[in-house]
């Protein structure tokens, strides 16, 4: 099957939001403290370099088979994506990042404080970048019922799918200095990859990972659903 | 037990890094050894901050800087120490296995671990089985942590024992891991020594170890 290359868009000035109140608690830093002026120096440095950055494509969704389906003429091996987007034409692939100038500029950091405090500042900028890139994207489609798959989540859909991901949205990985090693790891490390995809059934990797003790959790795990919904199993 | 050895404790726990010294000295003016102090303060204080931790009241954050107190009080009590009794408990290499870049896990074992008198030797992220065996030659550190989160990646420690086999030295090293993705029926799989479900865990099975060695 041929397919027209997707369009690409590239979120490049994506704002750095993170309030500077919120972030003193959250690193547990007393105003008035010892550290407290050198947080402030470190979040105000951070603040001026971060460039958090998102692309995503436009792709059609062009053949669906029960555990594989072609994206913009790339095959993806997955039952669940498969039966995520049987009702989808179009999938919204995408990478998000921190940016390449505060990896850079954390790599001055030493210490154990001064590299957690820099590594807090980075996932909070990549955070920046996925909601960002959620609201655009929901905004654009006028739902909100956007959910989202991240190769590498489940066992259905393994890590090794980030290689035709980066098929469809390579040139927007490159556009926002994101690449991909030989061992499927995104650099800069603080990234993630994944699909956005429209689904009023709704989706979240949790209900289908069984792990506990998760602060992230947003979703009960739900075991049933593998063969309720997926018929895997 | 003492008023100012509970408020060592105290100052750990509330995370009270302008305090400490100045409770630290206090300590040892009322002639209390620099020993006792570590054993009955601060390890004690850690404990809490780590249990705390464990049932979810305190965050990274709380942590990290349980550590920065802990750092800040070390020197005071090494300078009245014995230059022998000073010595760290031996060194530890943590890794966070290659193909896999979750560090936040092995960074709170390093933080307890070296909290705790280890000198931690902690290689990052994606690391590769031969860097790993590489840096126990050149240190000596006979003691390896590694943690893994990503299913996928868990193969890698296999790696890291097979490499450890050929450079000779598997009976030299212990090999522990951690991480979410790993169990102990993981741990014999891959042929490693020992697992820990928790930072906590890490601290028991190194100081065991250390014991025994
Ligand atoms: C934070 C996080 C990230 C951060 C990483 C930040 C960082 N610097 O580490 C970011 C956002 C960058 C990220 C990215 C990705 N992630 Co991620 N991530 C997580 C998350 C939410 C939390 C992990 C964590 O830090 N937990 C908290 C720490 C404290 O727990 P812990 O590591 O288990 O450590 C404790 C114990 O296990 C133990 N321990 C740990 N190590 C050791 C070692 C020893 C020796 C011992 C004894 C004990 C021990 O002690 C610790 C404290 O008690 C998990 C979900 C989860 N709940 O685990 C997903 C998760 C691990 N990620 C996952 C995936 C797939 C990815 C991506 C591949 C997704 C993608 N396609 O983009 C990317 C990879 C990015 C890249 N660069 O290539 C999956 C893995 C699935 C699997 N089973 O394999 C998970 C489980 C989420 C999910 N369900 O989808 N991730």
């Amino acid at each position: 099957m041929t397919s027209n290359p997707p369009d690409l868009v590239i979120l490049e000035e994506i704002p750095f939001t993170v309030d500077e109140k919120g972030f003193f608690e959250l690193l547990k830093i007393r105003p008035g403290s010892r550290h407290a002026a050198e947080l402030a120096d470190i979040f105000n440095e951070a603040r001026t370099a971060a460039r958090p950055k998102a692309a995503f494509a436009v792709a059609p969704v062009d053949d669906k088979s029960d555990d594989t389906v072609s994206i913009a003429g790339v095959r993806f091996k997955s039952r669940i994506l498969a039966v995520n987007l049987k009702d989808a034409n179009v999938a919204y692939p995408f990478i998000a990042t921190c940016g390449q100038e505060l990896e850079k500029w954390s790599s001055h950091m030493s210490g154990t404080l001064h590299s957690f405090w820099a590594d807090t500042i980075k996932l909070l900028a990549l955070g920046c970048a996925m909601g960002h890139l959620e609201a655009y994207l929901k905004e654009r489609l006028g739902s909100a019922a956007l959910s989202t798959m991240n190769p590498g989540s489940l066992e259905d859909w393994p890590l090794t799918e980030q290689k035709p991901l980066f098929g469809i949205i390579g040139g927007g990985a490159e556009k926002i200095g994101v690449s991909l090693t030989e061992r499927m790891v995104l650099l800069p490390l603080k990234s993630v990859s994944g699909i956005h995809f429209i689904s009023e059934e709704g989706f979240t990797n949790c209900r289908l990972c069984p792990r506990q003790h998760c602060d992230l959790r947003r979703e009960a795990y739900e075991p049933a659903l593998y063969t309720v919904r997926y018929g895997c199993g | 037990m003492k008023e100012s050895i509970l408020a060592v404790r105290n100052a750990i726990d509330t995370l009270d890094l302008d305090g400490i010294g100045t409770i630290v000295n206090q300590c040892l003016k009322e002639g209390l050894s620099p020993e006792e102090i570590i054993r009955e303060g601060i390890s004690k204080g850690l404990n809490i901050v780590g249990r705390k931790f464990e049932e979810g009241e305190y965050f990274l954050a709380d942590l990290i800087m349980a550590g920065e107190v802990v750092r800040e009080a070390m020197p005071i009590l090494k300078e009245k120490m014995n230059p022998g009794d000073a010595k760290s408990k031996g060194k530890v290499i943590l890794a966070t296995v290659q193909g896999d870049i979750h560090e936040i896990g092995k960074n709170i074992v390093g933080m307890i671990l070296s909290a705790n008198g280890f000198e931690v030797i902690d290689l990052g992220v994606d690391v590769p089985a031969e860097k790993i065996m590489d840096t126990a030659k050149t240190t000596g550190a006979r003691l390896i942590g590694l943690s893994a989160l990503l299913t996928t990646m868990v193969t890698s420690i296999r790696d890291v024992v097979e490499t450890s086999r050929r450079a000779g030295m598997r009976d030299q090293v212990k090999i522990v891991i951690g991480g979410a993705c790993t169990t102990e029926t993981l741990c014999r799989e891959m042929g490693a020594d020992a697992y820990g479900e928790t930072a906590i865990d890490a601290l028991r099975i190194f100081n065991d170890y250390r014991a025994t060695a």
